[in-house]
């Protein structure tokens, strides 16, 4: 009997030093974005009077945006405010506008409007009023202007209404 | 071993499945702010005229003298100086004998003639920041309403565009 729990623990002891380890090497790099952001053509003039603030990231994969809408007026037109460039030259890209979160309550209207360079209507997407809008193509090579506007309900107090990121999801076609 | 033909097959279906999963998310952070109007609305001396909270609408009910005409609104300056004019969304009421004219400090910037609408926009009028207020003013011989907006625009630039919602009934 003494013999037979001997061997038990033994071969116990052995399984838990049996240990296999198989790597992947990975060599991460940054790579030139191909969908970049700039400010637009009409963006020095909606800085001038007061109504917008866009900072772009250094790679131009990113931007800060701060705008300023009236309460009880229809709507604040930001015209050609942001572009959204395709730099490469073959790879087109599918493009799907979201909202990481629903704006102030006080913000009735939340319009972003994607424009071709020959001022054809390409996206319409209401933040205010869904998480998502239509799924639209950026071909190669290709600058699309971006509009906004905004609506705020009116008797809002004038000051700060939140904040929300304004998700461009980029699929290669 | 494995046939030939299905190794493109599963070559292509590898690759479908890659493009698929390759997703890139670039973000604009929103920072949106309530800020103070570039002028207001205000009541003018003839009609009544219900404000919005923030003096950005307004409606107007007028009767229009049988001479001169009826000073139906007011836009007052802001800090800056902007251009002003106004535009007609819709009309509805008017009868085929009823012709009117609005106004905007003396611009014309609508009219109905014997019941159709033959302007629906004015040029702009220069709302100077140090100067007085505009003046709409309406005249005629009609029953009607008029579905209009007030587009803003600073001084001399097409951006940005501000409109402001106002509607004017004429008896």
């Amino acid at each position: 009997m003494a013999v037979a729990v001997a061997f038990v623990l033994v071969a116990s002891v052995v399984t838990a030093a049996v240990f296999i380890r198989q790597d992947i090497a990975i060599s991460p790099s940054a790579q030139a974005p191909d969908v970049v952001f700039s400010t637009g053509d009409d963006y020095a003039l909606i800085n001038t009077a007061g109504y917008a603030t866009v900072t772009i990231g250094s790679s131009g994969t990113s931007a800060t945006f701060s705008l300023n809408g009236v309460p009880g007026a229809a709507l604040v037109q930001l015209g050609d405010v942001l572009t959204l460039e395709n730099t490469d030259v073959s790879q087109a890209y599918n493009v799907t506008l979201k909202r990481s979160a629903a704006p102030d309550a006080a913000i009735d209207g939340f319009d972003v409007q994607v424009y071709t360079a020959a001022d054809s209507l390409v996206e319409s997407f209401d933040a205010a009023a869904g998480a998502s809008g239509t799924t639209f193509s950026l071909p190669a090579a290709t600058t699309y202007d971006i509009t906004i506007e905004i609506s705020i309900a009116d008797g809002t107090a004038a000051g700060a209404l939140g904040s929300f990121d304004l998700q461009f999801e980029l699929v290669p076609v | 071993m494995r046939p030939r033909a299905l190794t493109p097959l599963l070559l292509v279906a590898a690759l479908t499945v890659a493009s698929a999963a390759l997703q890139l998310r670039q973000d604009v952070a929103v920072s949106p702010q309530s800020a103070a109007p570039p002028a207001t609305l205000a009541a003018g001396s003839d009609g009544s005229t219900s404000l919005g909270t923030s003096a950005t609408s307004a409606t107007t009910s007028v009767s229009l003298p049988l001479l001169g005409s009826a000073q139906a609104l007011q836009v007052q300056p802001g800090t800056s100086d902007w251009d002003v004019h106004m535009e007609v969304l819709s009309i509805s009421g008017f009868g085929t004998l009823d012709s009117a004219t609005v106004t905007l400090d003396g611009v014309t910037q609508a009219q109905v003639s014997l019941g159709d609408l033959v302007q629906d926009s004015g040029v702009d009028v220069l709302l100077e920041s140090a100067g007085g207020d505009l003046v709409v003013a309406a005249s005629g011989s009609a029953t009607g309403t008029f579905e209009m907006q007030f587009v803003l625009s600073p001084a001399g630039q097409p951006q940005p565009v501000v409109t402001y919602p106002y509607t004017l009934t004429v008896s």
